[in-house]
């Protein structure tokens, strides 16, 4: 597990961003940015006096992103809607979630990170990969989604920076991550709804034919970590599938 | 549709009957656009580093769902 070091943690307020600064904050100097539009400081009050918490903090707004010196950037910022680019403004996944991680990039550059952590996500797959399950390197990517395309831009622009750069750029492709701290997801949005009728649960946004394969958010961000190091084997820039559990 | 009867069961499966999930929308058939219905990625590479995960899939979802209810309340 990592210790003694400077990192900085975008969207650390959020669902996994919160669980990775608990982890984290144990034993490095953690700072937070987060502009909380998906959820306050619940998840993360409890730890305000061992991290600095960078308020307002807009990955938009390329001032508002911290100065100093950090040797490891976990890049979770985002917005997470993914049903909100059909709905509703496709270019805000653009704004967010692309061009957001070109400034976070631009602030690595300028802290002189050493690693760069992506989230991304299985959204820059498509949703027909002809290859299940689909591996790190499946292509060409096909995402369906203006959140699957940012994701997939995020990542281009992390292998190019990192190549520019020389820091290791890692990519986690999340998919289905559950548990403690969630602000949305199947999970979470089926336990509000029988909060407000117990007796009766309607699933919209599917037709009951919804395959995934779920992984607690321990496992997304406990355990990987010190393996992913030994993995990297002096690659500059790799890609790691985190979205399911092996066991049955 | 299990996550769903999950759910009602607080992470154990539905307690009554009558306790039951459906889908919505039009002909009982929902989606919507950018949905991914499939979702299953090959984690060998990371199990490859020597890594195990603690929970199953459903352990997972059991566990999120104990975990969830415990926030809400």
């Amino acid at each position: 597990m990592l210790q003694g070091k400077e990192i900085l943690v975008t969207g650390g307020a959020g669902f996994i961003g919160s669980n990775l600064v608990n982890l984290l904050s144990a034993r490095n100097s953690v700072t937070v940015l987060d502009n909380f539009s998906s959820v306050d400081d619940r998840y993360i009050r409890h730890l305000r006096d061992r991290i600095r918490i960078v308020r307002g903090g807009d990955i938009t707004r390329p001032e508002e992103l911290p100065v100093g010196h950090f040797d490891i950037i976990f890049h979770l910022a985002a917005n997470s809607d993914v049903r909100g680019g059909g709905i509703s403004d496709p270019l805000l996944d653009f704004r967010v979630n692309a061009m957001g991680t070109v400034n976070v990039l631009e602030a690595a550059r300028k802290c002189d990170a050493a690693v760069f952590c992506f989230a991304s996500s299985s959204t820059v797959y498509g949703g027909e990969a002809e290859k299940i399950p689909t591996p790190e390197n499946y292509g060409p990517y096909m995402p369906i989604s203006s959140y699957g395309a940012s994701k997939m831009s995020g990542e281009g622009f992390v292998s190019a920076y990192s190549h520019y750069y020389g820091f290791k750029g890692l990519i986690f492709r999340f998919a289905n991550i559950v548990g403690r701290n969630s602000t949305h997801g199947v999970i979470y949005d089926f336990i509000h709804k029988l909060m407000k009728n117990p007796r009766e649960l309607e699933v919209l946004g599917g037709d009951g034919t919804q395959k995934k394969s779920y992984m607690h958010v321990d496992d997304c961000t406990g355990g990987p970590w010190s393996t992913w190091q030994r993995g990297l084997q002096g690659l500059r820039y790799s890609t790691w599938a985190t979205g399911r559990s092996r066991l049955s | 549709m299990r996550i769903a009867e999950m759910v009602i069961g607080g992470g154990n499966g539905p307690k009554r009957r009558q306790d039951k999930a459906h889908w919505g929308g039009k002909d009982g058939r929902g989606g919507w656009a950018g949905d991914v219905k499939y979702a299953h990625l090959d984690v060998e590479k990371l199990f490859s580093t020597g890594w195990k995960n603690r929970y199953s899939s459903d352990e997972s979802v059991r566990v999120a769902i104990r975990e969830t209810l415990s926030q809400m309340a």
